[in-house]
């Protein structure tokens, strides 16, 4: 099952956009199809990693386990298959 | 949006995406659920009553920002995956989580992670000294419980009063004498009757009382 519109995958990424992958690669393991649905759009795909990263990971009074309970909680309200 | 969260079980996942108000019953945990439920289902019906409930349940203005940007964020990523068929991830698909496979489990039961537990337990520090109450809010807060933080005994009784916690951090003044007065005669020698000027178990006649309270009120005054 692929995306429905284009994506870069793994082995076609270059440049700027391989170094993003790479570094996924390196934090998470993968790259999550999430990130790879915005990837014609490099410049949209990295504000949108660091402002994820920072919402989740950054300084915050909300615990990781808070913030990522409030993400479960979200997509279950949002009936998100993903 | 699948999620793995390091620590907590795949059936803790389900749980709270079933049904979370059964599962995340701690008063911090509960409103800070219950404003991102409301904001994803229709924004426009959060109402300034629900920010004022996650104040009363010690969340700073920062955190109930950052209570909306993480919400708003997984509305964003779920319309995303929702528009685009966004496919899971087979790294993730029907991968239990490294806890819940190296968990020992009792009577067929996954015990709770120390993350899961604590996202129903709420500590109340009662400290008057910031740099020692910052300090003991930023551990606890790290080990992953819900904290409440008061400099004051007055508004500790009001927190009490309002979402009880589930356990208290405080400190004991020795100048303030106290006297103990419980229908519960065995911890008499309990250490929780140690900072106490005199242990009185209740009763009809409360001569007792009145001596314990003289006595300890006389030793007070020539502290």
């Amino acid at each position: 099952m692929m995306t429905w519109i284009q994506t870069v995958g793994d082995e076609q990424a270059s440049g700027e956009l391989k170094s993003f992958y790479d570094g996924l690669k390196e934090r998470m393991g993968f790259v999550p199809n999430i990130m790879k649905a915005s990837s014609l759009k490099p410049n949209i795909l990295k504000a949108l990693a660091a402002l994820a990263g920072e919402v989740m990971f950054g300084e915050s009074g909300l615990s990781r386990t808070e913030r990522e309970t409030i993400a479960l909680v979200v997509s279950a309200v949002n009936k998100c298959p993903y | 949006m699948a999620l793995r969260v390091e620590g907590i079980s795949e059936e803790m996942v389900n749980n709270i995406r079933q049904n979370w108000r059964e599962v995340c019953t701690q008063p911090r945990a509960y409103q800070m659920l219950r404003f991102a439920e409301q904001v994803t289902r229709d924004a426009t019906q959060a109402a300034q009553k629900d920010i004022e409930a996650l104040r009363e349940v010690g969340f700073s203005d920062a955190d109930i920002l950052d209570i909306v940007h993480v919400t708003c964020l997984y509305n964003y990523l779920d319309r995303l995956a929702d528009a685009l068929g966004v496919p899971l991830d087979e790294a993730l698909a029907g991968k239990a989580s490294s806890s819940e496979a190296d968990a020992p489990k009792r009577d067929g039961q996954v015990p709770l992670s120390p993350q899961e537990v604590s996202l129903m337990i709420t500590i109340l520090i009662v400290e008057n000294d910031p740099h020692q109450r910052l300090w003991l809010e930023e551990e606890l807060t790290d080990e992953g419980y819900c904290v409440l933080t008061t400099a004051s005994g007055r508004e500790a009784l009001t927190l009490v009063k309002n979402k009880p916690p589930d356990l208290i951090v405080l400190d004991i003044n020795p100048k303030l004498p106290v006297v103990i007065h419980t229908a519960f005669a065995a911890y008499h020698e309990s250490f929780m009757s140690w900072a106490a000027d005199a242990y009185v178990v209740k009763s009809s006649d409360i001569s007792e009382l009145k001596r314990a309270i003289a006595a300890a009120l006389r030793c007070g005054s020539g502290k």
